[in-house]
């Protein structure tokens, strides 16, 4: 039971429940607002508010456990994605968000009171969907050159609530949700689960993937070599900027634990000036990041009257050849402009100097260790190279798969390929690489895309898959703002229609491609203990004319089809 | 000498299967799981008798004639030929007159090439009629062409389809008349009554003028279609709106318009107030054909683009009509294609299940009678072949 408090103030009543994650009610009025007849009625009526106010919070805990109580889908036909494979008339049970039992139905016995049934009789319950390429609801535009350290979190237009229900009553209830539009580095992705459309930023975990394009914003073969050079820079200079770190880390832990051995009480006074003198360093240090992106570039004479696209055309393009005098810039930039420890230094050696006047050796070794400056896109690349992020390489021609593949041996990353229009003629490679693939939309785009229609088949799928690739995942691709997602079982079809077979088809939009975006151990498929994201359809989900009928996300149903 | 026998043998052999293959020709009968109707429904335990690429008879458990030629597709599905009522294969920026902005009397026949990839394309796709048309930065482009994508030759070629005409803002520039839509619409006039003043001119345009046959116009625009409408009622000419991808928006006009529409490309990277559009028209009892626009996009689309709509609302019935009977009355060739049924020409697709699902595999298409094009295996592992 909650605590319920009752507050007198200033003659009025004020019935307040105060307990747990429930809002703050307020019962009854202020009497003092009132006429002396009000107020006295109020006094007779108190018995009765009191009663009211006692129950508000009864009511209330009613109210929630409609939400949280056990939801019971039986005789439906469960595509559990697990081992178990298809279980012809099952039962799913939901509760506390998560997903109970599973297994054959009629085991559960007569419906208990408090327990929400749903007769699933001919229908297929599946677990909710993960598009796990998209850029649905993405508010921003592309920003070419943008670095790693940019995120598609940041650009997730929380109000376009319609796109995000778009998605969950076409059976989707997880996003992933790449970067704006861009060649070379894009960014990171964020991974969206659709739970709460007012409040999505509680289900957004950022950053989860490293985004980079190969062969796309640039031309021609020598804006594909600076490509390749500049992502290779890219992991360089965060292994380098790791080593530092680590060796800084090192250092001050070594430091600190001398320190804590006891020193003098005048060494670590010399210490803490020094603590001082770097904290006002501080806003030195945002400065410091990397300058890739914001290099200077000519300006044309005639920007002001250049359109839109002009100048986003002018954008890509100064990126190609000046790939290189860029990197050296860069190089330079290091040397010429002394960083804020540097300016230090020489403090620092009058400090020695002093210590060494007093004779005392040990002052050598209690030296505070410089701190690296902070780069924001070191910070995110090192977390690919340390694996705690996937790196995704999207790679349509088949040497740009290649290429990537290389990256991935070189740097021993956790990489996907994405995209993968050219992939069936690299299909050993990958095998051989174990790399999962991750493929948008499977039908060519026609005339204008040349290049890749040519290569591209509806087959790639079903030929790596027998070629020894098993982990495929089919996404919506990136589409747009607003459309895609709804399509990603028809994708999936196109596939099965190209010889994949079903079970792998529906895999790939559900625990494959939860296990790429970093959930598989939460998410993808109907396994007791996994998040209850569960969809209610109509007939088979890669059928053209079933319907989504209910979706449950965290077990709470979050879309029914009207007339249900 | 021995040699010399078996080749005679050998040649002997050969001639005696092309007598075959010329009997397959004269007399086939094809037995399938099902058959495609024309209303959308499967036609369990189908035999389809083809004769000289007709179709003789089609119906349930038909009994074989004697000395057809007999082919076991049991595990499959018949389904019509594709019709797509606005394509510019082989012909893509070639019917681009830069200097005229009105062609009437160009005729894209001109530009048929039967050899182009892009028709086997569109055959592999199970598309098996299509109306080639003027590029849409020609106010009026000219006649269109009706064509086969594959089999014999000389049958390829069904003859003229409609005038074109375009409506579109890319049809407008400032270097030739006409720069604006009025302007259009002023031009149009003023041909239209030179045609109907002129009962000897024959030409598409001036039959369409004379209200002897539709003409296609290619909108951009939602408040296009309510434009169009007007200009018809006035005129009394008859205009099958074109890309009318937002005709939703405008179902009113759409009705007045009266005439089908042609819609499309419905791709994967339309939003739902898209997709959702041939529903609502359907509901709103406004005909329609789809297109894929190929080879601007993938021939595949037309069929997708149906499934797409299916999954918006659209009935199957519907579907099936917006990529085949409909796109054949448009066309003018609706005797001759866009359903399996007696006297059609034998244009028919063998899938491996349900046309209208996107799972099912396009296993072989005929072309009058003709098998054009046949599907290779599907990809499978090696381990599966053993298991």
């Amino acid at each position: 039971m909650r605590p319920l408090g009752i507050i007198f103030r200033g003659g009025g009543i004020i019935a307040t429940c105060l307990g747990g994650d429930a809002p703050t009610y307020e019962v009854g009025l202020s009497a003092s607002e009132g006429t002396p007849r009000m107020r006295r009625s109020l006094i007779r009526a108190f018995p009765v508010l009191i009663v009211c106010a006692a129950l508000a919070p009864t009511a209330m805990v009613r109210a929630q456990s409609d939400d949280s109580r056990p939801v019971i889908i039986q005789g439906g036909t469960v595509w559990t994605g697990t081992d178990r494979g298809t279980i012809e008339s099952g039962t799913v049970a939901l509760r506390k968000g998560k997903i109970w039992r599973v297994g054959p139905a009629g085991r559960s016995g007569p419906p208990r009171p408090g327990m929400q049934t749903i007769d699933a009789d001919g229908k297929y319950v599946t677990p909710g969907l993960i598009d796990a390429w998209t850029m649905l609801g993405l508010d921003l535009g592309g920003a070419p050159g943008a670095g790693a350290s940019l995120s598609a979190a940041d650009a997730i237009n929380g109000f376009a609530t319609h796109v995000f229900e778009d998605a969950r009553r076409s059976g989707v209830t997880s996003l992933c949700i790449e970067p704006p539009a861009g060649g070379g580095i894009a960014g990171t992705a964020a991974m969206v689960r659709l739970a709460n459309l007012n409040d999505l930023r509680s289900t957004t975990t950022e950053s989860i993937s490293l985004v980079a394009r190969l062969g796309l914003g640039v031309r021609g073969p020598i804006g594909r070599l600076g490509e390749i050079k500049a992502l290779r820079e890219m992991f360089e200079q965060a292994a380098a900027y790791r080593e530092q770190w680590d060796e800084y880390n090192e250092k001050l832990e070594e430091y600190e634990k001398k320190l804590k051995d006891g020193e003098t009480v005048k060494l670590k006074k010399d210490d803490e000036k020094k603590e001082e003198k770097t904290e006002t360093k501080k806003p030195d240090a945002p400065r410091r990041r990397s300058r890739r992106g914001r290099r200077p570039r000519p300006r044309p004479s005639n920007f002001s009257t250049m359109t839109d696209e002009e100048v986003l055309a002018w954008l890509r393009d100064s990126h190609v050849p000046g790939d290189d005098d860029v990197l050296e810039e860069e190089a330079h930039d290091h040397d010429d402009h002394p960083t804020a420890p540097d300016a230090e230094e020489p403090k620092k050696d009058d400090a020695k100097k002093a210590d060494g006047k007093d004779g005392d050796k040990k002052s050598d070794e209690l030296t505070k260790p410089e701190r690296p400056a902070y780069d924001a896109n070191s910070e995110i690349v090192v977390k690919a190279l340390k694996r705690q992020i996937s790196v995704r390489f999207e790679a349509h021609r088949p040497g740009d798969i290649a290429m990537a593949l290389k990256i991935v041996n070189d740097y021993h990353l956790d990489a996907l390929i994405v995209g993968a229009t050219g992939a069936r003629f690299t299909d050993k490679l990958i095998a051989d690489a174990e790399v999962p693939v991750l493929f948008g939309q499977l039908t060519g785009a026609g005339g204008f895309d040349r290049t890749h229609a040519a290569q591209f088949d509806a087959q790639t799928p079903a030929a790596l898959r027998a070629s020894g690739v098993l982990d495929l995942v089919i996404a919506s691709g990136r589409m747009g703002r607003d459309s895609g997602v709804q399509f990603l079982t028809q994708n999936a079809a196109i596939a099965v229609g190209h010889g994949l077979d079903e079970d792998a088809a529906l895999r790939a939009i559900t625990i494959e491609a939860a296990k790429v975006c970093g959930v598989g151990e939460t998410l993808g498929s109907i396994e007791k203990g996994k998040l209850a994201d569960v969809v209610i359809w109509s007939g088979h989900p890669l059928a053209p004319d079933t319907v989504v009928e209910r979706v449950f996300v965290g077990g709470v149903e979050v879309y029914r089809r009207a007339g249900n | 000498m021995r040699i010399r026998l078996r080749q005679v043998a050998c040649l002997t052999i050969v001639a005696l299967l092309n007598v075959a293959a010329a009997n397959a020709q004269e007399r086939l009968a094809i037995r399938a799981k099902a058959y495609l109707a024309a209303d959308g429904s499967l036609i369990e335990d189908a035999v389809m008798i083809v004769n000289k690429g007709k179709i003789e008879d089609i119906g349930s458990n038909l009994s074989i004639p004697s000395g057809a030629i007999e082919l076991n597709r049991s595990d499959a599905v018949i389904g019509p030929g594709l019709v797509d009522p606005h394509v510019s294969m082989g012909a893509l920026g070639r019917t681009l007159e830069r200097a005229n902005a009105a062609e009437p009397n160009a005729d894209t026949a001109n530009f048929f090439n039967p050899g182009h990839p892009d028709f086997g394309a569109a055959m592999r796709a199970g598309v098996t009629t299509v109306v080639l048309a003027p590029s849409e930065t020609q106010f009026i482009g000219g006649v269109t062409a009706v064509v086969k994508t594959g089999g014999d030759a000389a049958k390829r070629s069904l003859g003229p389809g409609p005038v074109k005409l375009s409506l579109t803002s890319s049809a407008f520039s400032m270097q030739r008349t006409p720069t604006s839509l009025q302007g259009a619409l002023a031009d149009i006039r003023q041909r239209i009554s030179a045609a109907r003043e002129n009962a000897d001119d024959q030409s598409a345009f001036a039959k369409w003028a004379r209200a002897e046959a539709p003409a296609l116009v290619e909108l951009s625009d939602a408040p296009g279609i309510s434009a169009l409408a007007e200009f018809s009622r006035e005129q009394g000419v008859r205009c099958i709106a074109l890309h009318g991808n937002r005709a939703a928006e405008r179902i009113d006009a759409a009705k007045r318009l009266g005439t089908p529409f042609i819609l499309g490309t419905y791709e994967f990277s339309d939003p739902r107030r898209y997709t959702r559009g041939p529903a609502m028209l359907a509901e709103a009892g406004v005909t329609f054909a789809l297109t894929s626009n190929a080879p601007r996009y993938a021939p595949d689309w037309l069929r997708m683009g149906a499934v797409i709509a299916m999954r918006q609302g659209l009935s199957r019935a519907d579907a099936l009509r917006g990529v085949t009977t409909t796109a054949a009355e448009i066309a003018g060739v609706s005797d001759r294609v866009g359903a399996l049924a007696k006297g059609m020409d034998a244009d028919f697709v063998v899938y491996s299940g349900d046309p209208l699902d996107l799972r099912s595999r396009i296993l072989e298409v005929f072309i009058n009678g003709e098998r054009v094009y046949v599907a290779d295996a599907p990809p499978t592992a090696a381990e599966d072949d053993e298991a």
